[in-house]
């Protein structure tokens, strides 16, 4: 069978909509994530389904030249996460995504802060892309 | 003897049969035969003589000493440190024991044994209870079937005991 | 784990009159012996008295001296205590204090002692003769524990929660290696003990041979301190301190070294005259209230290498705070920052200190302060939502510009699902930025140093197409997205004027293409129209088996191109990005590029496989830059990090950095350790090709042992 559209009916629309997003922890990258999944989402909340998300993240240096400074690095974020349904409190979908962002480090220390940051916020857009493409799956094969 | 003085045993129930040819005496009712500070209380209790070894007295029965007296029924036999109770005993004056079966209950003061078989030495005082080859195996239906000595014994504290007739293990 | 240690844990024997809890006995047959006062039972003995039993072929009591006397195969259960065994007990009628032949007790932490002879006193404390100690597990065939420590006399003292030793000899695998005149270490059923943890031993290239003694002091239930005093053949013992302290809103550690050397090269020769060297690392994070929280981060070393010189982690990451410092780089920061349902606000003042030779710390700048507040809220029903974010970053050298920045702005972004499944995301945003510099040099040296102050005002505008196509086959899924972008942004204003300090790079990859705000920062703002399009298809099959694939590129349509010639978006017509990724779930390779859209070659590539199963797992990273775009530092590397299971108990461990641009290997490691029930052993060796200052190439091997329950890690 053929392509067809990932949105077709009004129901799957309805059910992606108003995912109400939680997202645990204080950390930026944890409001980054937030942001991003509520972008994908679309406010408000409220819907049939409650998406609740946790973050946790690792760095390591990357290009390590003779006088042992790494030029660049890598941030990999992994989102574990879970889809429940509002109603009833049971989780449809329990999934965990991991992504990574490498970035430049540059040589002046505020720069090096903005570019850390900047990695955090393209991680979490890549994360949140990725969620959202699954749970649209889900909702596509009739949310089981 | 029964208690481990010696001296006359006096004997007292309702009833007694006298059979002579067979040296035995059959009290029943209430029987309690005492002796020094030992009592042996039953429903029923036999007493048989040894044969009178010297030649006949004059005029005397042929009777010599008791030599085994066997009590059934509600035995109990009591002595000023402890109570034994059982469903029967059996004392044999040769070898100076009392062995008592069925359903065996033996106080001390607040100490208990219970048990299938009481041997007691009436020359060492000593008790057996359950000794290998007496009440090991349940022969009386009415025991419990472990077969098994069960004790509860209260740690003496020196000098507090109250009650007197609590009768302070020797040693 | 077990129950906790010793024949009773009860010590009730200690109150004024004895218990008059009576002795509950059973037995096959009893026998009482009026001159002894003893009853002897026999055969399948069980006694009880007060939650405390004891089994035993044969039993003696004696009331008058309330001695009990246990033999054969005795075993004594309390009902707070592990099982003990003897061959024969004395106890007393308490079944509480007493003496045991051929005892043997299971302590908590599964911890094994057992004595040839052993002796319990009324407070529960054991003393054994001819003891053993293991928390290993006997293995029933007669072999040996992996380690034991033999005494000729150990005392368990309940009320130190510690085990004393006298004349200790510790065997492993049944051969002495080990002896002491006296040893203890805590009872494993104690909670936190002081005492001394396992120490740190080995050699290297630079320090000679060395060795570390920590010693752990619990001050108090929420405070404990380490003592690690460590010697080295080539220079004078360092002391380390690390001290944690446990608040109800939050916790605070520091880490500090100090001794009194001179400088050290890598080949252990001293030069230079001596100073002293120290460090301190620490950081404390409290609790506000349940959305707010302040903490703060301190770094310090008293020269460049001294953390080097002795092996001291320069990493920061186990400690609190907002910000990681940059590599061989320390940093000083106190931060407060909160986040509640749909905002976000973080404020921070922040130090560096470089450890770089080569960097003068007067040029570095105080970060005081950075901060941002960012709240989100719907816009209307369902169009969308607006974010407001107000940012500033004030930066002051003392020897360089005084850079300082406020900005706010505004964005809307709303996400429409038209009729055949189109997603339509219109987006606008705008913001404004004031900015200040001090001390900006003039062209020339000798030009007067200048000022400059003024605002910006900045926005863009665009929209976003999607149409997700599903194919689904079976359990086989595949998504494919089509997307388009098309944004118009003003013009980068005043952008001569600003000195750039936060939008230094661009890591161009999949998600920075489709980025509204392409820039890092605030500094930089990418002007004119541009469109970016893009496919992205995605298979999902099997249990989670999954093939990504993704290729994009963007195109500017008019205005001037702002970020570096070598990051990709310089030219009108970007890299093209391509991305592949393929989970397998134990297997996984990922692989991003930048394919130049002139000649088509490979200005980036990133890879990264990663393979585990249950006897190995391992991941290779590699990244190149083409040659062209010329970038400073490495720019071709490969890593590697393996874990190889080679029996149940013996692993290996080897790990690579190799610098592809100078052809040699930064950092490599080859561990074995071993691991079992009880035992946590493992060697390390390390070969290092840097050259940091006087510090060159250098090797190291490392032994770290720990004995469970005896100092260090608790049971496995």
């Amino acid at each position: 069978c053929a392509f067809q559209p990932l949105y077709g009916d009004a129901g799957q629309i309805a059910a992606v909509r108003g995912v109400t997003i939680v997202v645990e922890g204080q950390e930026r990258v944890d409001q980054m994530l937030d942001e991003a999944l509520n972008d994908r989402f679309g406010t408000p909340g409220g819907g049939r389904y409650r998406l609740v998300a946790e973050t946790s993240t690792r760095t390591a240096g990357l290009g390590v030249g003779a006088d042992d400074i790494a030029n660049r690095s890598v941030l990999r974020l992994t989102v574990d996460f879970s889809l429940v349904e509002t109603a009833t409190g049971t989780p449809a979908m329990t999934e965990s995504v991991q992504t990574e962002a490498t970035f430049d480090i540059p040589r002046e220390p505020y720069a090096a802060i903005s570019a850390r940051r900047d990695a955090e916020e393209r991680v979490t857009q890549e994360a949140a892309d990725r969620i959202a493409l699954r749970v649209a799956r889900h909702i596509h094969r009739g949310g089981q | 003897q029964i208690g481990s003085q010696g001296g006359p045993m006096d004997i007292t129930a309702e009833h007694l049969e006298v059979f002579d040819t067979e040296r035995r005496a059959v009290f029943s009712g209430e029987v309690d035969a005492a002796q020094g500070d030992a009592n042996l209380r039953s429903d029923r209790l036999e007493v048989f003589f040894a044969q009178r070894t010297s030649g006949s007295g004059a005029g005397g029965s042929s009777w010599g000493e008791v030599d085994r007296v066997i009590a059934t029924g509600n035995v109990f036999y009591v002595t000023p440190d402890e109570v034994a109770r059982g469903e029967r005993a059996v004392y044999e004056l040769t070898e100076e024991t009392i062995v008592m079966t069925g359903n065996v209950v033996l106080t001390r003061g607040r100490d208990v044994i219970t048990g299938n078989c009481l041997v007691v030495d009436l020359a060492t005082n000593n008790s057996r209870v359950n000794p290998p080859g007496c009440g090991g195996q349940a022969e009386d239906a009415g025991t419990d079937s472990s077969g098994r000595v069960r004790l509860i014994l209260y740690p003496t504290s020196d000098g507090d005991e109250d009650d007197e007739d609590g009768g302070d293990a020797e040693g | 784990s077990e129950c906790e240690i010793g024949l009773d844990k009860q010590t009730g024997l200690l109150t004024a009159e004895t218990s008059d809890e009576p002795v509950y006995i059973e037995a096959d047959t009893l026998i009482e012996n009026r001159e002894a006062g003893s009853y002897i039972a026999r055969g399948n003995v069980v006694a009880r008295q007060s939650g405390r039993t004891v089994e035993a072929d044969e039993l003696e009591y004696r009331p008058g001296q309330n001695r009990v006397i246990a033999r054969g195969n005795v075993a004594i259960f309390s009902d707070n205590a592990p099982p003990q065994y003897a061959d024969e007990v004395e106890l007393d009628d308490e079944l509480g204090e007493g003496l045991a032949v051929g005892f043997s007790t299971l302590l908590e932490n599964n911890g094994r002692a057992a004595a040839a002879f052993a002796a319990r006193r009324a407070n529960g404390s054991l003393e054994l003769t001819n003891a053993y100690y293991t928390a290993c597990r006997i293995g029933g065939n007669g072999e040996e524990p992996t380690w034991r420590l033999r005494a000729a006399r150990a005392v368990q003292d309940t009320e130190a929660e510690m085990i004393y030793y006298r004349d200790v000899r510790l065997e492993v695998l049944g051969v002495p290696v080990a002896y002491a005149p006296a040893f203890a270490h805590a009872d494993p059923s104690s909670q936190r003990r002081s005492g001394f943890l396992f120490p740190s031993f080995g050699a290297s290239s630079r320090l000679g041979v060395f060795y570390g003694q920590p010693y752990y002091w619990a001050i108090s239930p929420y405070q404990d301190l380490t003592l690690t005093p460590r010697v080295m053949a080539n220079s004078n013992p360092l002391m380390e301190i690390a001290y944690r302290k446990r608040f109800w809103s939050g916790d605070m550690e520091f880490e500090a070294s100090y001794t009194n050397e001179r400088d050290l090269d890598s080949d252990g020769n001293l030069f230079n005259d001596s100073e002293h060297r120290w460090h301190l690392f620490g950081g404390g994070e409290f609790d506000l209230n349940e959305n707010w929280v302040w903490g703060f981060g301190v770094q310090l070393a008293s020269d460049d290498f001294h953390l080097r010189t002795y092996d001291i982690s320069e990493t920061y990451n186990d400690y609190p705070g907002l910000f990681q410092p940059a590599p061989r780089r320390l940093m000083n920061q106190l931060y407060i920052r909160g986040r509640g349902d749909h905002y976000y606000a973080e404020l921070a003042t922040a130090g560096v200190q470089s450890l770089r030779e080569t960097e003068i710390d007067d040029r570095l700048p105080v970060m005081a302060p950075i901060g941002e507040v960012r709240l989100t809220y719907p816009a209307g029903e369902n169009f969308g939502r607006v974010r407001t974010i107000a940012s500033t970053a004030v930066l002051t050298r003392n020897d360089g510009v005084d850079y300082q920045r406020a900005s706010a702005s505004v964005d809307w972004q709303a996400r429409f699902i038209a009729p055949a499944g189109l997603v339509f995301e219109p987006f606008a945003a705008g913001r404004a930025d004031y900015y200040s510099f001090e001390d900006v040099p003039g062209a020339l040296p000798t030009d007067p140093v200048t000022e400059d102050s003024f605002g910006r005002f900045l926005g863009y505008a665009g929209a976003e197409l999607s149409w997700p196509l599903i194919n689904s086959s079976g359990e086989t899924d595949t998504i494919l997205e089509p997307m388009i972008q098309g944004l118009f942004a003003s013009d980068a204003s005043e952008q001569a004027r600003i000195i750039n300090e936060d939008s230094l790079t661009a890591e161009l990859d999949e998600t920075l293409l489709f980025d509204h705000n392409r820039a890092t920062g605030y500094d930089l703002w990418e002007e004119g129209t541009r469109v970016t399009y893009g496919l992205r298809s995605t298979t999902f099959w099997g249990e989670n088996n999954r093939l990504r694939g993704f290729i994009g590129q963007s195109r500017r349509i008019d205005g001037n191109p702002v970020f570096p010639a070598n990051s990709g978006l310089f030219d009108d017509d970007s890299d093209i990005i391509v991305a592949g990724e393929v989970d397998l779930g134990q297997f996984s390779v990922m692989a991003r590029t930048r394919v130049d859209s002139n000649d088509g070659t490979l200005n980036r590539v990133d890879v990264v496989a990663s393979y585990t199963n249950d006897r190995f797992n391992g991941q290779i990273r590699y990244f190149g830059f083409d040659d062209a775009l010329n970038r400073a530092g490495t720019s071709e590397e490969i890593q590697l990090t393996s874990q190889t299971r080679l029996t149940d108990r013996w692993s290996l461990v080897y790990n690579l950095q190799r610098d592809l641009d100078a052809d040699v290997n930064r950092r490599q490691q080859v561990g074995f350790r071993y691991r079992d029930f009880c035992t946590d052993f493992e060697v390390l060796y390390q070969r290092e090709n840097l050259n940091v200052g006087a510090l060159g190439p250098s090797e190291s091997i490392q032994f770290r042992v720990t004995l469970f329950t005896l100092g260090g890690i608790g049971s496995e």
